[in-house]
């Protein structure tokens, strides 16, 4: 969803601010919540309790820190947190684990739940997702060889060897 | 090469369907990726590569290259790039990215799926006038296809897994694009907007200028892809669409009840222009077109069809003219050509 005051870049925090007992709620993106927090402490309005001007409510009432730590990255993809929450995109499938703490709370934001309704893929038995591996591990050796990037070749071949046996002896009926 | 795209007209331009005379089309996008790699943005040039190459062999077995054909973006030029983002096929911002990718493109262009764009695979469908609901069924049909074989990103929770979180869940984005120039006349855009802010749904230009719709064209599209179904997400979608649309027609009503001069002189003063400007620029030849556009479908223009208003709309944009030329053309070479495109066609 759009940030409610530029309308422009992806709302990324909620913002709340009590103004003589009335609740505002906006949704917005990282400048704007700076600029708000510049305007306000320009400002005088005495009504918001400083200590909670621009930084994001969260789930609960709870308040988080705004700046996250810039250490931390996906292990699988290396995209750091920093990233994620300015952009509202994630790096691979394993950020959404790894982030998930800020992940659910942007899709709070964002979203209309946070449980997905709606179709679910066909392809949900066991074999064919090895099958599906299969295929793409082929796919890439095949683009290595050509590119004769021979190490990541062998590795490669020696995974959809792994992945062959094991569907094998599932096939079979051992596994 | 694409430009063979040019020599048959853009089905989901042909003004049928209901409410043609207000809804531009309908668009359906829906994103997926594969759960072996990393979202695009995030994978090597190897891995871009065998996506490309799977997503191909897939097409391939599942004969979808009798009815259309696959473009890789290395074989096309930045006009021919723009070209097809102005028949919605693709994002311009594919321009951008690097590594392998492309996009394959239906004979009636009216369906594509975009490879290694944000996400894998981007499946897009457009249909004339309101017709949300074909549009749905051909993507729909078609990633139950993809889905046999290919291995999607899915999360028993949160759904379909997607590069932007705003698109997690279903990734069906939904659209319909419609024509409001009464409503922007009576000053009701702004209340509008809101008003659908509230109620989860994008309401923007389709060709923003500082801020307004040129042309008065507005893209009504679900902001939420998370919490609702596929078919809810439709249901919202057409409920507000028709909402809109009764809005509208209230609106010009209520203009050709009271201001009938003033409607009149838009619609009189713009045939003026699209038959006598030697130099025309976008903005201006869009707001022409929207003036036209109204009074045709208000009856006062019954020279000119919906369908060839909504084709003029496509082919007076800069790629577009670029590729008749056949090369890329500085702004006032491409004003002129414009406003001789509309002195041949509204004469």
């Amino acid at each position: 969803m759009l940030c409610q005051k530029c309308h422009k870049k992806l709302g990324s925090v909620r913002y709340s601010e009590v103004v003589d007992g009335k609740v505002t709620d906006m949704l917005l993106c990282q400048d704007c919540l700076a600029k708000l927090q510049e305007d306000r402490q320009t400002g005088f309005e005495l009504s918001t309790p400083t200590a909670f001007i621009g930084r994001p409510v969260v789930a609960g009432g709870g308040v988080r820190k705004r700046a996250p730590k810039a250490k931390e990255r996906c292990k699988a993809c290396d995209t750091d947190l920093n990233s994620v929450l300015e952009t509202g995109v994630v790096g691979c499938v394993t950020c959404y684990e790894t982030f998930s703490a800020h992940t659910e709370s942007l899709l709070e934001g964002i979203q209309l739940a946070l449980a997905h309704r709606g179709k679910v893929p066909r392809l949900d038995d066991a074999r064919a997702r090895v099958r599906s591996e299969l295929q793409s591990k082929r796919a890439l050796l095949k683009t290595a060889l050509s590119m004769e990037n021979y190490e990541e070749a062998a590795s490669l071949r020696d995974e959809i060897r792994t992945l062959e046996a094991g569907l094998g002896a599932s096939e079979a009926g051992v596994d | 090469m694409v430009e063979t795209l040019l020599e048959r007209p853009a089905e989901w331009l042909s003004g049928k369907g209901p409410d043609a005379d207000l809804a531009l089309f309908s668009r359906c996008r829906l994103e997926r990726n594969l759960a072996d790699y990393h979202f695009p943005g995030r994978c090597t040039v190897t891995e871009k590569k065998a996506i490309e190459e799977r997503i191909i062999s897939v097409l391939d077995s599942l004969n979808f290259t009798s009815t259309g054909r696959y473009w890789s973006l290395e074989d096309l030029s930045s006009t021919e790039v723009r070209l097809l983002a102005e028949r919605r096929l693709m994002p311009e911002s594919m321009l951008k990215l690097g590594g392998p990718r492309g996009v394959y493109i239906a004979e009636d262009q009216s369906f594509s799926i975009v490879v290694n764009g944000q996400n894998h695979v981007s499946l897009r469908s457009l249909a004339s006038g309101g017709q949300i609901q074909e549009a749905w069924a051909r993507v729909n049909l078609t990633d139950d296809t993809l889905g046999g074989l290919l291995d999607y990103a899915f999360h028993e929770r949160l759904g379909y897994l997607t590069a932007a979180l705003a698109e997690v869940g279903t990734g069906l984005k939904a659209a319909i694009v419609l024509h409001l120039p009464g409503l922007t006349m009576a000053g009701d855009v702004p209340r509008i907007g809101a008003e659908l802010a509230e109620q989860r749904h994008d309401f923007k230009p389709l060709f923003p200028s500082r801020n307004e719709a040129i042309g008065d064209l507005y893209l009504l599209e679900n902001a939420c892809t998370l919490g609702r179904s596929e078919e809810e997400t439709l249901f919202h979608l057409k409920h507000l669409a028709a909402d809109l649309i009764a809005r509208e027609r209230d609106a010009r009503a209520r203009i050709a009840a009271e201001a009938p001069m003033q409607l009149e002189d838009r619609v009189g003063r713009a045939l003026g222009t699209a038959r006598g400007a030697r130099l025309l620029a976008l903005d201006e030849a869009l707001s022409v077109l929207s003036s036209l556009r109204l009074g045709a479908s208000q009856g006062m223009l019954e020279q000119f069809s919906v369908p060839r208003l909504n084709e003029a709309f496509l082919v007076c944009q800069n790629a577009h003219i670029e590729m008749k030329r056949g090369h890329e053309c500085d702004e006032l070479t491409l004003n002129i050509e414009r406003a001789d495109l509309f002195r041949a066609r509204f004469a």
